[in-house]
């Protein structure tokens, strides 16, 4: 599983946080900073969502490519933005400060100013998400799924996911293999047709497999009493504890914080230009 | 979603689905040449499973696997496209389920529909969803999200009625005669 | 009747979808703390016969007809939740039925459905991980257990939860023969315990090793046999039932001695019988003979390997091995788990990139050219080496058979009509001709084994490699598949299987290496293997059942 992220077993702060309570603050957070775009709140978001990844004790190394890949996806997100609306921020803030050039073209102060809002988002989003996702063990947060509303049964189908990633991804591998020592290949060289007829082999096969997969792994767990009652219990649930408390206090404070920006700004956006 | 009506095979479908999903989502991607846009074998896995289980199924493995995706590859979620490959997958099963297409015979008639299904579902999922919850979500400029739905449809739409329609039809071809053969077992 | 666990009465059962009876009035009574052994071929009605101990198949699958009694309570109109209160049911793939995230998490499943209090259900699963020795797995995930440590955990999920009845389905599938010797020992213990244990397994050679206390043989759907494990063994209709015969009982069969003059013929540590010993070193003598009729001219080489090394993370796998694979052998890899017997079969097919060392062989049209792998396609390196996956599905991918076959052809850009002919006989030779328009995810298991052994064959490759080509198949399929196998010898291809399968090691191979630790061990043939005790420690392979008896009787004096 080295493609991909997963949980890092470490002693800290946030790694003792219960995943109920971690689950919560980073829903609200995620709603605070989608909701807001007034510059303050994004800036103070996004200092309190790297001191959070600080305080999570992730190495760098370990997601170090991630930040490289996502930082290359925002700036290329930015010019699109620029391309296909390079005047989007006159818009938005009602004023047109040209720093550079002319006509359509032109750069403004407002689309510099819009721009580097949309890059906070990712400013903030990321660590938060990283300190989230690295910290929480996959059945913690399965249970917590459950503990905030979500129905077991799709708490559970989640937590399946976690479970057989691995077994579909080697699976996976070996059926690539097998078709290309057949001959079809899906490596660069290959044309865009035969690429297309090379991966309906390979999903056909996936199909399959997972089809029969889902028969048996459903006989095995209807055979252990899943489904039977109208809820479950989890294994790797966790207490609330003082520290969970005051962290879902926090993330209520910066959602309200939001909503009562959006109050005084008079919408979404704070406008500096006025 | 306290629904009694998901069996414990929806559970698992969903499950597994979701991983399958996830996994052709990272590692089949065929470039069509206009960057940024890539042939989905992904969308076309959910169209089969929206032919054999519940809308519900399809939404929830929509849902699961591009957000799991999302988070462990890239570190953060792209929520407006999670919702909208969710929406795709409901609208398609609805509209899908009328023709039967597990039932009697696989009819030149059943295929049409499964891609006019398939073209609708896409239209409201890549050029109205998603660009919408783009603007709201992201407040993304218009012309922008827009274009991008536009070139989703059109890719998708094509990728859907090559590589979605074989793997069901095979799919279909394959099913029958396992029938056929337990009464002949 | 008091101590009936289990009772059978005047049991049919039909499929909705099926014009025969897949069970035809089925009579037997199970005792309580008892441990039965269910055998049967594939078809025989075996599953069937466990879905319906455990209500997996109920009215709504089939018409049944007759009754179950369980604990002398008649269960009509039970389901599966019911009834796992009563009957704890351990699948054959366990990795499937391995749910969970952790052990933990997996063993506590039963009780977590049941909403028990946290609290209660940790001290359960503490509780009964104590007992089978898994304490230390608990916090571990499915990827980083052996087989026969997820074969405990799901002993240890479905004992949790309390059910006094335990079925297994074909335990040993996955299993090497000494982890396999470990789980039924761990089944044994249960059974000491008092819980009853009914295992449906074809491995009957290593089944006696731990005893039994009644068989049930189905054939057709009918109970062909009900008693004890002794009167199996020498009924006189056991090779009509189409049945693994242990092998020291082949021996002595084959000896020409008759199996009604044993005594205790179900224990090969202490069977008996009059004049044995004489028979059966006369038999011996007579064998010797014929075998030493000559030996080979020096092989020529199909394929080499020289220096690989292999590593995953800080992991050394492979540690500096070389092989020379023989031209028309047949050569068994074998090794425990983990010793990298996959690895290297993987490294040779090109599945996996060669980190250190090289692959080579002599090129095809020209003999003095050699030909280094790492620098061709698979697709090319295809032509001199073909590998076949353990699983089929991994192999095949729905089309018709005969397209199965002929795709692989036609990308070499052979002329169709050369194709239909050549296809159309190679599925003649593999029993699958009859077969040719079915899609092909619509075989039996054992024919779609041989059909991706056939869809990777077709190409000639001078090498094909096999990874547990037997793994999961009942007597008659796996011999089917081993009997088209020596086909393909004979045409002129190497053979290189990765197995713990005694039988093909014992019986089909020419020569066999073992990994060990990383390390390659000299070529042997299996009988130098055999004689080998550490050396079969080291493999996780155990004595077969005849070496046994033939030392056994070696060392005793004539006592009979």
């Amino acid at each position: 599983m080295t493609d991909f992220l997963g949980y890092q077993d470490r002693d800290s702060v946030i790694h003792r946080l219960n995943a109920t309570s971690k689950l919560l603050v980073f829903l609200l957070l995620t709603v605070a900073g989608i909701l807001s775009f007034d510059i303050r709140f994004l800036l103070l978001l996004t200092v309190f969502a790297g001191f959070v990844l600080y305080l999570s004790k992730i190495s760098w190394r370990s997601i170090r490519i991630l930040v490289y890949l996502t930082v290359v996806f925002a700036l290329l997100n930015l010019v699109l933005i620029y391309v296909f609306a390079p005047q989007y921020g006159v818009e938005l803030y009602h004023d047109k400060t040209i720093l550079l050039g002319s006509g359509y073209y032109a750069l403004t102060s407002q689309q510099l100013f819009y721009e580097l809002l949309v890059l906070l988002k990712y400013c903030f989003s990321v660590p938060l998400s990283l300190a989230f996702l690295l910290t929480t063990q996959p059945s913690q947060l399965a249970a917590g799924l459950n503990r905030v509303g979500i129905s077991y049964k799709i708490a559970y189908a989640f937590s399946l996911t976690l479970r057989y990633l691995p077994t579909i991804q080697n699976e996976f591998q070996t059926t690539k293999k097998v078709q290309e020592a057949r001959g079809f290949a899906l490596g660069k060289k290959a044309s865009l047709g035969k690429k297309m007829m090379a991966s309906t082999r390979l999903l056909l096969s996936l199909a399959f497999s997972t089809l029969e997969k889902v028969e048996t792994i459903s006989e095995a767990m209807a055979l252990r009493r899943f489904g039977k009652k109208r809820k479950r219990t989890w294994y790797y649930s966790q207490k609330w504890r003082l520290p969970d408390w005051l962290a879902l206090t926090m993330g209520i404070l910066l959602l309200l914080l939001a909503v009562w920006l959006v109050s005084i700004d008079g919408g979404r956006f704070w406008n500096p230009f006025r | 979603m306290k629904k009694k009506g998901l069996s414990t095979k929806d559970v698992v479908a969903i499950g597994i689905g979701a991983a399958v999903f996830l996994i052709l989502f990272k590692f089949i991607a065929i470039p069509t040449g206009i960057p940024n846009t890539q042939i989905n074998v992904a969308q076309s896995w959910l169209s089969l499973l929206s032919v054999i289980f519940s809308p519900i199924v399809g939404f929830f493995v929509a849902i699961i696997g591009h957000s799991l995706n999302d988070a462990i590859s890239y570190g953060s979620v792209w929520w407006s496209w999670v919702i909208a490959d969710g929406i795709y997958a409901l609208i398609f099963a609805v509209l899908v389920k009328r023709a039967n297409l597990l039932q009697g015979k696989l009819t030149a008639f059943k295929l049409i529909w499964f891609n006019i299904s398939q073209a609708i579902a896409n239209v409201i999922a890549w050029l109205v969803v998603a660009p919408i919850l783009d603007i709201l979500i992201y407040a993304e400029p218009a012309n922008k999200v827009f274009l991008q739905g536009g070139l989703s449809v059109v890719v998708n739409i094509i990728s859907t009625a090559i590589i979605g329609t074989t793997l069901v039809s095979l799919y279909i071809k394959n099913k029958g005669q396992q029938e056929l053969l337990r009464k002949e077992d | 009747m008091t101590d009936s666990v289990l009772q059978f009465k005047d049991l049919s059962f039909r499929y909705h979808s099926q014009a025969e009876e897949t069970l035809k009035n089925l009579n037997f009574t199970i005792q309580k703390g008892s441990k039965t052994l269910v055998l049967g071929p594939s078809g025989s009605g075996k599953s069937t016969l466990i879905a319906l101990i455990n209500a997996l198949v109920t009215e709504k699958e089939g018409e049944i007809d007759g009754q179950v009694f369980i604990n002398n309570e008649d269960q009509a109109g039970t389901d599966s939740f019911d009834r796992s209160l009563l009957v704890g049911t351990i699948l054959q793939d366990t990795d499937r039925q391995f749910v969970g995230l952790t052990v933990a998490e997996d063993i506590a499943f039963v009780l977590e459905n049941e909403a028990e209090a946290v609290e209660k259900l940790r001290a359960a699963v503490a509780n009964i991980a104590d007992k089978l020795g898994l304490t230390n797995l608990l916090p571990l995930g499915p990827e980083a257990l052996s087989g026969g440590q997820k074969q405990r955990v799901a002993m240890a999920g479905v004992l949790v939860g309390n059910s006094p009845i335990l079925v297994l389905d074909e335990p040993l599938a996955s299993l090497d023969p000494q982890t396999g010797q470990a789980v039924l020992a761990t089944i044994e213990q249960l059974h000491q315990d008092g819980i009853t244990i009914i295992m449906v397994e074809h491995r009957l050679d290593e089944v006696l090793r731990q005893g039994v206390d009644h068989v049930l043989v189905l054939k057709n759907g009918e109970l062909v046999f009900d008693g004890q494990a002794e009167d199996l063994l020498k009924n006189p209709r056991f090779h009509d039932w189409q049945l693994a015969q242990p092998a020291y009982l082949s021996l002595v069969e084959q000896s020409g001695y008759s199996l009604q003059n044993l005594e205790h013929i179900e224990d090969v540590q202490t069977v008996t019988g009059p004049n044995l010993k004489q028979q059966l070193q006369q038999a011996q003598k007579a064998k010797k003979t014929a075998v030493d009729k000559g030996t080979q001219d020096r092989p020529t080489a199909a394929l080499e390997a020289e220096n690989l090394t292999y590593s995953y993370g800080d992991r050394t796998i492979l540690d500096d091995v070389s092989l020379t694979i023989d031209a028309n052998q047949w050569l068994a890899l074998i090794g425990e788990n983990g010793s990298g017997k996959s690895t290297l079969a993987r490294l040779i097919a090109g599945f996996l990139p060669v980190q250190q060392g090289r692959v080579f062989s002599k090129s095809d049209e020209d003999k003095n050219v050699t030909v280094d792998f790492a620098k061709l396609s698979l697709a090319e390196q295809a032509r001199y080496v073909g590998y076949v996956s353990q699983n089929p599905n991994e192999m095949l991918i729905g089309l018709s058979v005969f397209e199965e076959v002929a795709t692989g052809l036609r990308l070499h850009h052979v002329a169709e009509d050369v194709i239909e002919e050549t296809v159309n006989f190679a599925l003649k030779k593999a029993n699958l001709y009859p077969y040719r328009h079915w899609q092909s995810q619509s075989l039996s298991f054992g024919q779609k084994r041989r059909l991706s052994v056939l869809s990777v064959a077709i190409l000639e490759p001078k090498v094909l490699i096999l990874d547990e080509p037997t793994a999961g198949q009942d007597d008659v399929s796996a011999k089917g598949l081993l009997e088209y196998l020596r086909l393909l010898q004979d045409s002129g291809i190497a053979l290189v299987t990765v197995t713990h399968d005694m039988a093909l090691i014992e019986k089909w191979a020419d020569q066999v290496v073992s990994l060990v630790a990383g390390r390659l061990t000299a070529k042997m043939t299996p009988a130098e293997l055999f004689s080998q005790r550490s050396l079969l420690e080291q493999t996780s392979l155990i004595v077969p059942s005849d070496q046994i008896l033939l030392t056994r009787i070696e060392r005793e004096g004539s006592h009979d």
